[in-house]
C-alpha cells in the first residue's frame, strides 16, 4: 500500500513538482523501515572510538530497524532520497565507475607532474595562474607594504589518509614522529610555537587503549582546552581533538535521552549505504570533481579522494533523507578527507551536521536555518558602522554570508586559517553570556540575544571588522563591498583574526 | 540614445542562471576577466558576483555580472537575487541533453519572478564541443521562440560569442527605456571617484583586480 503512495510521489519528483505538499510524512518513513529488513547483519568495525562503544550493539540493532539511526523527519516533510527506477539506474552506473577505477590504486594521492617542492603543507598545489580575485586582510604592523610571502616552504606533508582503513591513530603517531622533522625545518617561529604547543595538547590527551586501538581524547572540562583551541589545535592532534569534541557533544545529548547513534553504529550503517541508490549521485558526481582539485588527494578522477568524497556525500544523503546533497557541503567532506578515512569522514560529518548545526543549515528549500542565522548575523551588525553602511548600499547577508555559513568559510579563507576556524567551530563552545542568561534567569545575560551558530557568526563578524581596517568596506560602494564579502581572503596573521573571533565570541 | 547624464555611470545587472555544470560561471569569467581556468572551477555556493566597465555609443557603463548556484535545492535562494536584473542569461548545454529539458521550468521561473521588459537570452554553452552535441541549434531556436526570448550558441572554452553575448543584452537594456525606472534608485549608483578607479584597474589588466597591495 506505501509502495503505491510512494510512487506517486516519486513521479511527481521527477515531474520536477516539491514533494513539500504531496507527501505525508508519515510515508516518508516507510521506504526506510522497508529497506531495513533486507538489512545485513551488523558487523563490528575494527576501528574503536573513544567513548561510543556501544555495549550491546548487535542487540541494539536488531531491535531497531535502520529507520530509527537516522534522523527522524518529525515536522520535516520532504525527503531527497526517494529514488525514481531510471534514478536507481543512473545511480548505480555513477557508483560503480568511482569503484571500477580504484581498483589497483594503492595511495589516494596523484603526485603526477608535482614535485614534492611545490606542494603545501596541507597537500595543496598551488595554482600556477593563482586564484584571481583575492583580498588580504591582517595586520599591518610596521606601517610598510606587507609581504606577500604567505606559502611556508613545504614542510614534512602529513601522512595523508590511505585507503587501508588505518585509523585515527596511527594516522597520528606517524604525525607524532614527524613532529621533530617540522621543527627542525629552518621556517622556525611557525614550527616552534607548534611544537610547544604540540607537548601542551599532548598533556592534555587521554590515552585510551580499545582492542589494541589507541585512542585520545581531551575532556572539554579542561579549564585550558577552550583557550588552547582558540590558539590553534597543533596539526598532528587535530584529528584526534575535532573527533573528540563531537563524540562528547553527542555522548552527552545521548546521556540526556535523545537519540543519538553510537559511532559504531554509523560506521556499520555507512558500509550498507554504499549498496544503496541515492537520487543526488549525480549532483554529487558533478560537483566532486570541482572540489579542492588543486590537492594532492582529489586530483585524480573517480580515484582516490574524489572516490572517498562520492562515497561519504553519497553516504550522508541517504543518511540524512530530508536534507539529502546540497552544494556546499563537497567542501567540508573534502576537508575532513584530509584528516580521517572515509569511514571516520562520514561518522565526523554527523555528528557536525547534528551537534554543530550544519544540517540545520542545509535543510529545507527555505533554508529556514541559514535565513534565521542571517537574521541574527544582521542583528549583530545592525548597531555597527559597518552594519549601518551595507544596509545604507543594500547588502544583505544572503549576499555575500551564504558561502561563509554553509561552507563553514572553506570558500573563503586558505586552508591554514580555515583550520582554525574549524578547530574552535568543532569545540562548538557556548558564548559565555548564555551561561548568565541561565543564571539570572532573566534573560538579561551580557550580550543579551541567543545566537543559533555563535561560532559561525564571531567569525563573521571578525572578518568584517578585518574588512572595514583593511579594505575600506565602509566607503566601497555597492559593488566594491560586494567584492570584497564575497571574494576569498587571504589572512596574513591568524593569531589576529582568531584575537578578534574570540573578542566577538566573548561579546555574545 | 544614453539614459543618464555624462557624470553618471549607469550600472545593469546581469543575471546568469541555468542547470548545474553547465557552464555560467565560466561564461561570467570569460567575459569579464577573459580568462578560461577549468583547473579553478569551483561549485558556486549562493552568488558569485563580478564587475566589468564597457563602453557602449562612446559611453561608460558598468555591468554587474551576478552568477548564481546551478542545484535545484538552491532555486528558492536564487529568486532574491533576480531582483533588479535588467538582464538574465539563461544557460544550457548542448551536449548535456537534460539540462536543454530543464529550460522551460528556469524560464517559467524567470516570468514569474521578473518584470516582462526584462532582457533574456537563452544560451546554448560548450559550443566547442560540437561533435558531441545533443540539442541541435533548432530546438534552441524553437525553445527560444517559444518564450520569446534570444538565442544564441556560445563556448566560454573557445571564446566563440560570449562577448558578443553580453555586449547585445547590453545595447539592447540600453535601448529598452522602460528597464531603466528600476535601476535609479541611486543604489547602484557608484560614486564618481570609482568610476575612474575602475576603468584604470580594466585599462591596466583587462579586467578587474581587486588586489590592493
Amino acid at each position: 500500500m506505501a509502495s503505491v503512495v510512494l510512487n506517486q510521489a516519486v513521479t511527481n519528483l521527477a515531474d520536477g513538482t516539491l514533494l513539500e505538499k504531496e507527501l505525508d510524512p508519515s510515508i516518508i518513513v516507510a521506504p526506510a523501515a522497508d529497506v531495513s529488513i533486507t538489512s545485513s547483519p551488523i558487523t563490528i568495525p575494527l576501528q574503536t572510538i573513544p567513548e561510543d562503544r556501544p555495549s550491546t550493539p548487535s542487540l541494539q540493532r536488531r531491535d531497531s530497524p535502520r529507520a530509527q539511526l537516522r534522523p527522524q523527519p518529525s515536522n520535516r516533510t520532504s525527503t531527497y532520497s526517494v529514488c525514481s527506477e531510471a534514478e536507481e539506474l543512473h545511480s548505480f552506473r555513477i557508483r560503480n565507475q568511482y569503484d571500477e577505477d580504484c581498483l589497483g590504486e594503492e595511495r589516494g594521492e596523484d603526485w603526477s607532474g608535482v614535485s614534492a617542492g611545490e606542494v603545501d603543507r596541507f597537500g595543496f598545489v598551488p595554482s600556477e595562474k593563482g586564484r584571481g580575485e583575492v583580498v588580504r586582510i591582517g595586520i599591518d604592523k610596521t606601517g610598510l607594504r606587507r609581504s606577500l610571502s604567505l606559502v611556508r616552504p613545504t614542510l614534512t606533508l602529513r601522512a595523508l589518509m590511505s585507503e587501508d582503513a588505518t585509523s585515527v591513530t596511527s594516522n597520528l603517531t606517524s604525525t607524532i614522529d614527524q613532529q621533530s622533522d617540522l621543527a627542525a625545518q629552518p621556517t622556525s617561529e611557525y614550527s616552534l610555537k607548534e611544537s610547544s604547543r604540540t607537548r601542551k595538547w599532548a598533556k592534555m590527551a587521554l590515552k585510551r587503549l580499545e582492542k589494541g586501538n589507541t585512542t585520545y581524547t581531551f575532556p572539554t572540562t579542561h579549564p585550558k582546552l577552550l583557550k588552547r583551541t582558540f590558539k590553534g589545535i597543533p596539526d598532528c592532534w587535530r584529528s584526534s581533538a575535532w573527533l573528540s569534541f563531537l563524540s562528547s557533544s553527542a555522548s552527552q545529548r545521548r546521556a540526556s535521552g535523545d537519540a543519538v547513534p553510537t559511532d559504531a553504529e554509523l560506521l556499520a550503517e555507512y558500509e550498507r549505504l554504499q549498496d544503496e541508490a541515492s537520487p543526488c549521485d549525480p549532483q554529487i558526481d558533478l560537483d566532486v570533481p570541482r572540489t579542492i582539485h588543486h590537492h594532492l588527494l582529489f586530483r585524480r578522477r573517480y580515484s582516490g579522494g574524489q572516490r572517498l568524497l562520492f562515497r561519504v556525500l553519497h553516504a550522508l544523503s541517504l543518511h540524512f533523507p530530508h536534507i539529502g546533497y546540497v552544494q556546499g557541503m563537497a567542501s567540508l567532506i573534502a576537508t575532513l578527507l584530509c584528516y580521517y578515512t572515509e569511514e571516520l569522514a562520514f561518522v565526523v560529518a554527523v555528528r557536525v551536521w547534528e551537534e554543530r548545526g550544519v544540517g540545520a543549515l542545509y535543510e529545507g528549500e527555505q533554508f529556514g536555518g541559514l535565513m534565521r542565522a542571517f537574521a541574527e548575523l544582521g542583528e549583530g551588525i545592525e548597531e555597527r558602522a559597518v552594519g549601518r553602511s551595507l544596509e545604507e548600499k543594500g547588502v544583505e547577508p544572503i549576499g555575500y554570508a551564504t558561502r561563509w555559513y554553509l561552507t563553514l568559510f572553506s570558500y573563503t579563507v586558505g586552508f591554514r586559517t580555515q583550520l582554525r576556524i574549524w578547530d574552535v567551530f568543532m569545540l562548538g563552545p557556548a558564548p559565555p553570556s548564555t551561561h548568565h542568561q541561565r543564571k539570572d534567569a532573566a534573560g538579561e545575560g551580557a550580550g543579551g540575544r541567543e545566537v543559533t551558530h555563535p561560532i559561525l557568526q564571531a567569525v563573521s563578524l571578525a572578518l568584517m571588522e578585518e574588512m572595514v581596517e583593511h579594505q575600506d568596506l565602509l566607503h566601497a560602494d555597492f559593488e566594491r563591498a560586494m567584492r570584497v564579502l564575497g571574494g576569498r581572503l587571504e589572512v596574513e596573521d591568524d593569531e589576529v583574526l582568531m584575537r578578534r573571533v574570540w573578542g566577538e565570541w566573548r561579546a555574545m | 540614445m544614453a539614459p543618464f547624464e555624462d557624470d553618471y555611470v549607469p550600472t545593469l545587472k546581469i543575471l546568469l542562471i541555468g542547470n548545474s555544470s553547465v557552464g555560467k560561471s565560466a561564461l561570467m569569467l570569460r567575459f569579464t576577466n577573459d580568462m578560461w581556468a577549468p583547473e579553478e572551477s569551483s561549485t558556486t555556493i549562493g552568488v558569485d558576483f563580478k564587475v566589468k566597465m564597457v563602453m557602449v555609443g562612446g559611453k561608460p557603463y558598468k555591468l554587474t555580472v551576478w552568477d548564481t548556484a546551478g542545484q535545484e535545492r538552491f532555486r528558492t535562494l536564487t529568486k532574491s537575487y533576480y531582483r533588479n536584473a535588467q538582464a538574465v542569461l539563461v544557460v544550457y548545454d548542448i551536449t548535456n541533453r537534460a539540462t536543454f529539458e530543464e529550460l522551460p521550468r528556469w524560464l517559467k521561473e524567470l516570468e514569474a519572478n521578473t518584470a516582462s521588459d526584462i532582457v533574456k537570452v537563452l544560451v546554448g554553452n560548450k559550443l566547442d564541443k560540437d561533435s558531441s552535441r545533443a540539442v541541435t541549434t533548432e530546438e534552441g531556436e524553437d525553445m527560444a521562440d517559444r518564450y520569446n526570448v534570444g538565442f544564441l550558441e556560445a563556448s566560454a572554452k573557445s571564446n566563440t560569442h560570449v562577448k558578443e553575448c553580453f555586449m547585445e543584452m547590453v545595447e539592447t537594456i540600453i535601448e529598452t527605456p522602460t528597464l531603466w525606472g528600476q535601476s535609479t534608485t541611486g543604489l547602484l549608483l557608484p560614486r564618481g571617484d570609482d568610476i575612474l578607479e575602475l576603468e584604470a584597474a580594466r585599462e591596466e589588466n583587462g579586467g578587474l583586480s581587486l588586489c590592493q597591495c
